[in-house]
């Protein structure tokens, strides 16, 4: 069977219910089945604007392939596109909101996730990104109790991009071998960013008011490059005996500390990073690097959530970048 | 039966409507929303006196619906609560445990999915600072959470050395925030140490120059403590004291996770050095 572009409304099923137009678009139970039993690679599920309150646990088993993912992209209220065009797609108060309750809104591997909007209290993640999956544009908001995950990046490979992330008693995001994130907002956790594997890569992200910013434990050859760790109520980056990790162009600001470990490694690299906290290390084997920039960032607003900088802060034009590369022509 | 569009299609994840008047809700057809309580099962949720409401595709675990008001089978119904292995599980009338809320998930992972094999109590494990332990273990903010009083199992005390600027030191006139996590008042010396600053020369251009600056250097040592006890895992309405225990299911694929990179580094032959692990 050739691939299908799917249409789901939450007030569905229309007409025919087999959600090849809108006309006919599946609900939220069609679109269940379908995705549990039928979904295969190059498959995509456009989803209306509207909530979708999940009755049970939904574990799909089905994969897309690393040539033709399968897609979960939301639209606004109204699209008649068929299939919908970029300028249909869902953003901020437009997405779809997943209702899970206690249950979970898992994919397998190779899955394309955009535009979702999920609450819930399960335990291990709201929704994850399995091996080769991509969350776009999510925002997950986990209210359940101690340690219940907003995002679960499940597997190697998954990718979290400009998603956002909250877990008053828990974790934002917990992120496994290899996973990307970048470009997220994670904030109002207990803890923003777990590690839970080595290889993991955080970049242009903006971890805030979390009790800690950032966990790497026992994880090591992690790189967090170019974030911004803002008013971590206890650490702002910590670690337990992870070595070999990178922190490079990252602020670290307001945090009552900013970086700690149990087991200081030089090995973990610092530099090119700003530092303005009540206290920026606890631990005298973390070394900030030469290029280190001390003092207040200058952060626009940042309790507001504006913390883009100006051309006048300690912050800018102090990155490493191409141009800082001895031997190299640029 | 109409169908009540301020209430059908909605969100009200931990929402009660105690308050708002039974004639919004009477007579009419709820589709598609969560009503999920997450605290504890049989919650009043609705007001007083609902009657003829038919729920249909909705979510209402853990919310009280009283008779003369229909559940069609398309919803969901269940007690749930959270038990001493940090999961959710199914509970019966009795508010005794059945089956995990995600049981599949318990099942991948090798996970026993019988009742009595959650533990009795929940042990509360925490890492805390001697000298934070000290001023707060009698307060309600670590009282309200402990069943027992808890037992120190493990310690580790290390020196800790603060290096603060002068200038910052001299402008704050409380300087105990810099002090409160040493086991003692720490000694403070005053030493030079290298600061990086740039000198703009123009709005383009600077050059780094490292200067010799005074710093207050504050050095005594810091013990940290684990604690353990029978404990509580949340409190309905407060925020929650975070402990390090692990959910059931999340200790046990870190445990299998470690199993894999075991085993990658028994191959040998510079494998694992290369996958990073």
């Amino acid at each position: 069977m050739a691939a299908a572009d799917m249409y789901v409304q939450a007030d569905g099923p229309h007409g025919t219910e087999d959600g090849l137009s809108w006309a006919n678009a599946l609900g939220l139970p069609e679109w269940i089945a379908d995705m549990t039993n039928n979904a295969e690679a190059g498959d995509r599920y456009f989803v209306e604007e509207g909530t979708y309150s999940l009755t049970d646990n939904y574990a799909g088993t089905l994969n897309g392939s690393t040539a033709e993912p399968i897609y979960i992209i939301s639209v606004k209220s109204g699209t008649s596109n068929e299939p919908p065009l970029f300028s249909d797609h869902a953003f901020t108060t437009a997405r779809p909101v997943i209702a899970c309750g206690a249950y979970t809104f898992y994919h397998n591997d190779y899955w394309i996730i955009k535009n979702l909007e999920i609450t819930g209290t399960a335990s291990s993640g709201l929704i994850k990104a399995d091996t080769g999956s991509v969350l776009q544009n999510i925002k997950s908001n986990n209210t359940g109790a101690a340690g219940r995950i907003a995002i679960w990046s499940g597997s190697t490979g998954g990718r979290i991009i400009g998603c956002e992330a909250q877990s008053v008693n828990g974790v934002g995001i917990t992120a496994n071998g290899g996973n990307l994130i970048d470009a997220c907002y994670i904030h109002d956790c207990t803890d923003g960013i777990n590690f839970n594997a080595t290889g993991v890569t955080i970049v242009n992200t903006i971890i805030d008011t979390c009790v800690d910013g950032i966990n790497v434990a026992t994880r090591s050859t992690n790189n967090i490059i170019g974030c911004t760790i803002y008013n971590s109520t206890t650490i702002g980056i910590k670690g337990s005996t992870g070595v070999g990790c990178t922190i490079l162009n990252t602020i670290i600001d307001g945090c009552a500390v900013g970086v700690d470990w149990t087991t200081a490694s030089k090995s973990n690299y610092f530099d090119y990073n700003c530092w303005d906290n009540t206290d920026d290390v606890a631990d005298s084997d973390i070394v900030q690097g030469n290029s280190k920039v001390t003092g207040d960032p200058g952060m626009t607003n940042p309790g507001a959530g504006d913390f883009s900088i100006g051309t006048g802060s300690n912050c800018h034009n102090v990155a490493l970048d191409a141009g800082d590369l001895t031997g190299a022509t640029v | 039966m109409a169908i009540n569009k301020k209430y059908s299609f909605k969100d009200f994840l931990d929402q009660k409507f105690i308050q708002v008047s039974a004639t919004e809700f009477n007579n009419s057809e709820i589709i598609g929303s969560c009503f999920y309580q997450q605290v504890a099962p049989d919650t009043q949720v609705f007001p007083t006196g609902i009657t003829g409401v038919r729920f249909v595709r909705c979510n209402l675990d853990n919310v009280l619906i009283p008779t003369g008001n229909i559940i069609e089978s398309d919803c969901c119904h269940r007690k749930i609560k959270v038990q001493n292995d940090l999961e959710d599980w199914v509970v019966d009338n009795s508010l005794k445990s059945v089956e995990p809320v995600n049981k599949k998930v318990f099942e991948e992972l090798g996970l026993s999915t019988d009742a009595k094999d959650i533990p009795v109590d929940f042990i509360r494990k925490e890492i805390v600072v001697k000298a934070e332990w000290l001023r707060t273990k009698d307060s309600p903010e670590v009282t309200d959470w402990f069943l027992e009083t808890p037992r120190i199992i493990s310690q580790e005390t290390k020196e800790g050395t603060k290096a603060i600027l002068k200038t910052k030191w001299n402008s704050v006139s409380d300087k105990t925030i810099w002090a409160k996590n040493f086991d003692t008042t720490p000694t403070v010396t005053q030493g030079k140490r290298p600061v990086n600053t740039r000198r703009w020369i123009d709005k383009n251009n600077y050059v780094w120059e490292t200067t010799l600056e005074d710093f207050m250097i504050l050095k005594d040592n810091i013990t940290t403590y684990t604690i353990e006890g029978k404990g509580v895992i949340l409190i309905e309405g407060r925020k929650h004291r975070p402990f390090t225990n692990l959910s059931v299911t999340f200790a046990k694929e870190q445990e299998l996770r470690q199993a894999d990179i075991d085993a990658v580094k028994a191959l040998g032959g510079g494998i694992a050095e290369r996958l990073g692990v």
